[in-house]
Formats: C-alpha cells, structure tokens, sequence
C-alpha cells in the first residue's frame, strides 16, 4: 500500500510542477555582474516592500555610507548622493562599531538586517565552564518536535535533542518558544541544564533567568538590527573572505547564530568565545555595548584573531572607495512572519541575576 | 576568489538549480508566483553570503525551504484572519491535494523532499533542522494520515 501511495505521490508531485517552465523564462544576460546588482537574475524588478523593514540602523549606515563615498544600490535604484540620504542623527553609532582595516581589506560588502527584534538572548556559563546561549522566540508558526525526551521544569514541558555536538533544550507554548543550548555532548538534563532549566521563569514572552552562586552572565536582552560587512582580508600570505557581524546595544549571544559548541577563550586581553564548526569558523565577542562576530570558511581560528585585532574605527577616512556595495537586506520580499501577539504575550524579553 | 568567478559560479548555479527550487518551492506554497520571489531571494541572499557558503546547491535548498516555510507560517495567520491574501491561482483540487495541505508542514516538507527531490534521510535532515530518524517519522507519520485520508 505505501509504495502505490509513494508512486501516487511521484506521479501527482510530476503532474503538479508539470506546467512550470523547465528552464529559467529568461537568463540573465549579466548574472551576478560585479557584486552589486543583486535584483538582476531575471531581468524583473521586485517591489521594494522590505525596504520599510530597514530600520533606524539602516538609515545610520546610508549616512556614513554616503559619507565615505559608497554607491548604494536599492532594488537596482541607485542614490550616490550625500544630500539624499538622511543625516546621521548618532553618528556616536557610527563610531562604535568596528570596520576591516582598509589597506588590508579590500571588496567590502555592507548589509543591514534582517531584524531580529522577534527574539532575546543570554549567554551564561556554568562554575564548570559548561556554557549556554539561551533563546527567546516569539511562538507563533513554531511546531512542536516529535519522539523526544521531555521533563517539566519550573511549570514548563522541555523537549531535548542532539543539535550539531550541542544539547538542544526547548520549550514551546502558546506565547514563546524558549531554546537552551548548552555547548559539547554532555549527558542530557545534567545538573547544569537542570539549573538552568529550573531557574528560567517565564511569563508570556519574558523570560527570567535566575541562576545559583558561581554562574556567570556574559548579557541578555533583546537582539536589534545587525549590519553585516563582508570583506577579503589579506593575511601574511593569503587572502581570506571573512565576515564581520556587529549588533549595536546587545549581548553577545545575539550574533553567536548556529547550534555548533561554544568555546570560551581569551582575544586581545578579552573574553571571547570561538567555534570551530564543519564549515565555519567563528569568533565572538563584546565590544563595548555591540555583539561581534567574525565567520569564516576559509580563515583558520588564528587568521581570525588576527583579522580582529586588526579591525579599526575609522571608517569614515580608511574606507574611502573600499566600499564596494551597500544593500539593505536583499532577500527581504517574503511576506513578513506571523504578528505578534502582543496584547496577551508582549514581546520577547529575556534578563538574567545570578544569586 | 574574484568576482568575476564568483559571478559565473554563481551564474551556473542559477542556470542549474533554479528551476528545481522553483518547483520545490511550488510543491510547499502552491503560489507560482511565491515561488519564483522565494527562489529569487535564496540566490540574492547567496549572493550576499558569497564564498562563506561551502555548499551553495545545499545552503539554496534550505533557503528555499525555510523560506517556504515563513510563507506557510504567515498563510496560517492570513486564514485564520479575513484578510485576502491567498492567490487565485488554480491548484489541481483532488483527494490527494486537499490530503497533503492537511498535513503539518514538516510533514509536506520530509513527502517533498523525499518523493519529488528523492533526497536522502540526511539531507533532508540538514534541511528541515532534525534528526534522520525524525525525517523517518515524519514520513511515517504523513503517509499514515494520507492513507486514512485517501480510504
């Protein structure tokens, strides 16, 4: 019986996508030309509804983009003009965050968002050094995951399961749905999670994180609007393409995106986390009150640091002409996710006290 | 790598895989025109992430897919809601059709990948964020509920 209903499905998926084009209707005549005409593959202009999702962060980086002279590109509309954008009501912003060191980057590729305001983040560390990223998510469209160990913990059903050498805990009701990484394959519910399990309280979408005597908090809160700049740095010997994620009035934990293990280390005097994931390297750390992080497939961990130590502030005098393209969030014409439910779960918070 | 590398790697990969997603992305939101825009943002975010992506044909299959899945999430809240949003396209409405948009999403997502792209367990484990052995339940799962639809 199942394999006539496999067969049934083959043949009615074949029969629906049958009257699609086998082709692409047109190929682009310059796909891809250079790295700024991000809209041109067939040869259609999007209406530019996500352009009203590029946040106040995004207006602060059209002005300094502007500012060092950077072409910017919205849905093939270009505005090179200074006078154009709006003026940088904080350029203090501007001067927190970090930018590649312009005679050794070359290739800089700048993008704002997508924001991430439906969630909050903490990270926190065990007296063992076991270390957790915790995720607040706005429930709505989460499903819940099948044929997985569960316990209750403080009033609330946790699911565990393996995540990328991470233990993944998760609960889901109808308000929020609340994610516990704990980095390395350790023994599920062991008395870390349990500690941290227990002590996350939650009402609606806020959650409280209050943990025992000799746990650390490294930041919680809610993740803002990333700018994300892409860059070649030259090494020694080699160039490596590398990207520099900031999130401006956050924790760290915001920009440490993905289940692979946290490592806790030392950079240039700073606490700092790494990963060491299948494909990518990573590096984090807080810089002041902006979440960083550098990603790299190609550059090893130490290349990393290098490139960090090497990022710099001044942007607007060492970028000039560096800057190859500035987008607001290209893939950004999905209809947006499900509305919040506001009136009964507020939004996602997420603070932490250690006893 | 430079860009004009990047840009023909990128070119043959359009070539390649478009019509591909295109139709996976159909098979999981039922809008043409969804469809194509949702692919149209895989390779522009592609594009955007560049050589940081070691796989690109695998990394545009889960854009396309979760990207799918933000589309089914937002169509859920749009129904429940009277607010028109839902094409008036023409879906071939039958048994199987009616039983297939019955199921959860991840169920449609594991009979798609599984008996339209013929994935392995594995891969549409990476894609859907689970276990291979949940991939082996969801299918389970799905083609249970189709049979007592379909009876």
């Amino acid at each position: 019986v199942t394999s006539d209903l496999e067969d049934r499905l083959r043949s009615f998926y074949n029969d629906r996508t049958a009257h699609l084009p086998p082709e692409p209707e047109m190929l682009p005549t310059e796909p891809f030309a250079g790295s700024t005409t991000v809209f041109a593959m067939d040869g259609k202009r999007r209406p530019p509804r996500r352009v009203a999702m590029v946040s106040a962060a995004a207006v602060v980086l059209l002005g300094a983009a502007a500012a060092v002279g950077a072409t910017i590109i919205r849905d093939g509309r270009t505005n090179g003009s200074a006078s154009s954008v709006a003026t940088d009501p904080s350029a203090s912003l501007l001067d927190r965050l970090l930018y590649p060191a312009a005679p050794t980057s070359s290739g800089i590729h700048v993008v704002v968002g997508p924001d991430l305001g439906d969630a909050a983040t903490a990270l926190v560390s065990a007296p063992d050094g076991s270390i957790f990223r915790i995720v607040v998510n706005n429930a709505a469209g989460f499903e819940t995951t099948p044929d997985v160990p569960t316990q209750e913990h403080n009033n609330r059903t946790y699911t565990v399961e393996d995540a990328s050498g991470s233990r993944f805990y998760r609960s889901l009701d109808q308000c929020a749905e609340i994610g516990v990484f704990q980095s390395g394959s350790t023994p599920a519910w062991n008395a870390d999670a349990t500690a941290v399990l227990d002590g996350l309280e939650v009402v609606g979408q806020t959650a409280t994180l209050t943990l025992p005597p000799g746990w650390t908090s490294h930041g919680a809160g809610v993740a803002q609007t990333p700018v994300q700049i892409s860059f070649s740095a030259q090494l020694d010997n080699a160039s490596r393409q590398v990207s520099l994620m900031q999130i401006p009035n956050t924790n760290v934990a915001a920009v440490m995106i993905g289940d692979e293990p946290l490592v806790q280390a030392t950079f240039d005097g700073h606490l700092a986390w790494t990963r060491d994931g299948a494909v990518h390297r990573s590096l984090y750390w807080q810089d002041g009150d902006t979440a960083v992080s550098l990603v790299s497939t190609e550059a090893s961990s130490t290349e990393l640091q290098q490139v960090a130590s090497e990022l710099e502030r001044n942007h607007a005098t060492d970028l000039a002409g560096h800057i190859t393209s500035f987008d607001p969030q290209p893939s950004g014409t999905l209809p947006p996710d499900a509305p919040r439910s506001d009136a009964t779960c507020g939004t996602p918070q997420l603070s932490v006290t250690v006893s | 790598m430079d860009s004009d590398e990047a840009g023909n790697r990128l070119s043959d990969l359009y070539r390649r895989e478009r019509a591909g997603l295109v139709r996976v992305a159909y098979l999981l939101t039922n809008s043409l025109s969804a469809s194509e825009e949702i692919v149209q943002d895989a390779f522009a975010a592609l594009q955007t992430t560049g050589s940081l992506v070691a796989k690109p044909a695998a990394y545009l299959r889960t854009s396309v897919v979760n990207a799918c899945r933000s589309y089914h999430r937002h169509r859920v809240v749009v129904e429940r809601h009277p607010v028109q949003f839902v094409e008036a396209e023409d879906p071939q409405h039958d048994e199987l059709f009616d039983a297939l948009n019955a199921l959860p999403w991840r169920q449609q997502a594991a009979l798609v990948l599984r008996f339209h792209v013929d994935l392995p367990e594995a891969d549409i484990a990476d894609i859907l964020g689970c276990r291979p052995s949940t991939v082996r339940s969801l299918t389970r799962r799905a083609l249970a509920t189709l049979r007592k639809a379909l009876t």
